[in-house]
């Protein structure tokens, strides 16, 4: 695996140093210093693209991972059923457990999360997302938010399940019998 | 909450986020799209990944000779790659744990450079280290040495050649046990010219 891995590190190396050198490196020459931001770090966005590229045109994958995402967890939850859980561990039943009245209660629930959900801030949405459906560590979540230590996550995402909660209280939603 | 992502966030737009220079306006609406896509999402995380694994001079440094530095983060990127995205890793889960490690990375000490000797490769010691792997590649990317030793220098056997006046990378792996390992950045030297090199 080490090796096979090295091979395909080298040749993506050479291909992507390739690109940057073709037409007397448009690609370089088209870096336009910007306050506050790192050459390094834009050299890194571009490099990673272009290594994306050569990957998925050698592995003949789709391009998105998006997509790749859907085909791949085809039955895998919402972002509002995961935070469903979080918020309500007892709600594990699924809805063909339950009878018509049940299901028809456990639609509304989920819309009434759905509503809560879209009525966060993009940062907490983010967060929402970064925790529940890609689980990031907490670590790697504190360095995609800025947020400055991961006790500032740990804060923040006890609050917006709290937010969360009395948003759904608002909608009717309390109790945990369906 | 993801829906079908219509258009991915633009590079300048990546760099001002992962930077932190992005207005608070750009900041939210940035935040508002990666909530919904996880090309981009994974995108931040991967280029945060390897900004942080960078040395802080390389970070700060404003004068940069282009190709090495090409070289550099192309480097850094393809030896990042196939650990996060290579045959068999495949869960969301892989990534739940960041890779913890406390390891120094070492560093080259010679040949760097205009090198006066290039057959001896020397490095700081790291802490803890008991091997250090070293890879010395040619200008075309190709592999011409590979070695270990628990030492802090590595003389090049008398079958690699190197050839006066031209240019060669290397690098060296401080492995610490327990999975755990650091690499110096690819450094870059001229093998001496108008003499033996043995």
């Amino acid at each position: 695996m080490i090796a096979r891995d090295h091979d395909v590190a080298m040749d993506g190396y050479t291909q992507v140093l390739a690109a940057l050198r073709e037409d007397h490196c448009r690609r370089l020459r088209k870096y336009t210093p910007r306050p506050g931001t790192q050459f390094t770090t834009w050299l890194a966005v571009v490099a990673r693209r272009l290594m994306l590229d050569y990957y998925r045109r050698r592995t003949g994958r789709p391009r998105s991972i998006d997509v790749e995402r859907r085909a791949e967890h085809a039955t895998r939850r919402r972002l509002e059923d995961l935070v469903a859980v979080e918020l309500d561990p007892d709600r594990l039943t699924t809805a063909t457990d339950m009878s018509p009245e049940a299901q028809i209660r456990l639609i509304e629930r989920r819309e009434a999360l759905r509503e809560s959900l879209e009525a966060l801030d993009a940062p907490d949405l983010l967060l929402l997302a970064l925790r529940f459906e890609d689980e990031r560590s907490i670590r790697d979540i504190a360095a995609m938010l800025h947020l400055p230590t991961v006790f500032h996550v740990y804060r923040r995402l006890n609050a917006v399940l709290a937010t969360l909660r009395q948003s759904l209280a608002r909608r009717g939603v309390t109790d945990s019998e369906p | 909450m993801e829906g079908r992502v219509e258009r991915h966030l633009e590079a300048d737009e990546v760099v001002a986020y992962v930077d932190a220079s992005a207005p608070r306006g750009e900041r939210k609406r940035i935040q508002a799209h990666l909530a919904t896509c996880a090309d981009c999402r994974q995108e931040v995380h991967d280029i945060l990944g390897l900004v942080r694994a960078l040395p802080a001079k390389s970070r700060s440094q404003r004068r940069i000779w282009l190709p090495a530095a090409a070289a550099a983060a192309a480097i850094a990127i393809v030896f990042a790659w196939p650990r996060h995205h290579g045959p068999g890793v495949t869960s969301i889960g892989d990534h739940r744990q960041g890779e913890v490690t406390t390891t120094v990375a070492p560093r080259p000490l010679a040949p760097v450079g205009s090198a006066v000797r290039g057959d001896t490769l020397i490095w700081s010691s790291v802490p803890g280290a008991d091997v250090y792997a070293i890879r010395l590649f040619d200008a075309g990317s190709g592999v011409l040495w590979e070695g270990q030793t628990s030492d802090t220098l590595a003389t090049l056997p008398a079958t690699v050649g190197l050839r006066a006046g031209a240019t060669y990378y290397w690098r060296v792996e401080a492995r610490t046990g327990f999975g755990r390992s650091a690499a110096s950045d690819l450094v870059e030297f001229i093998a001496p010219n108008g003499r033996s090199l043995r």
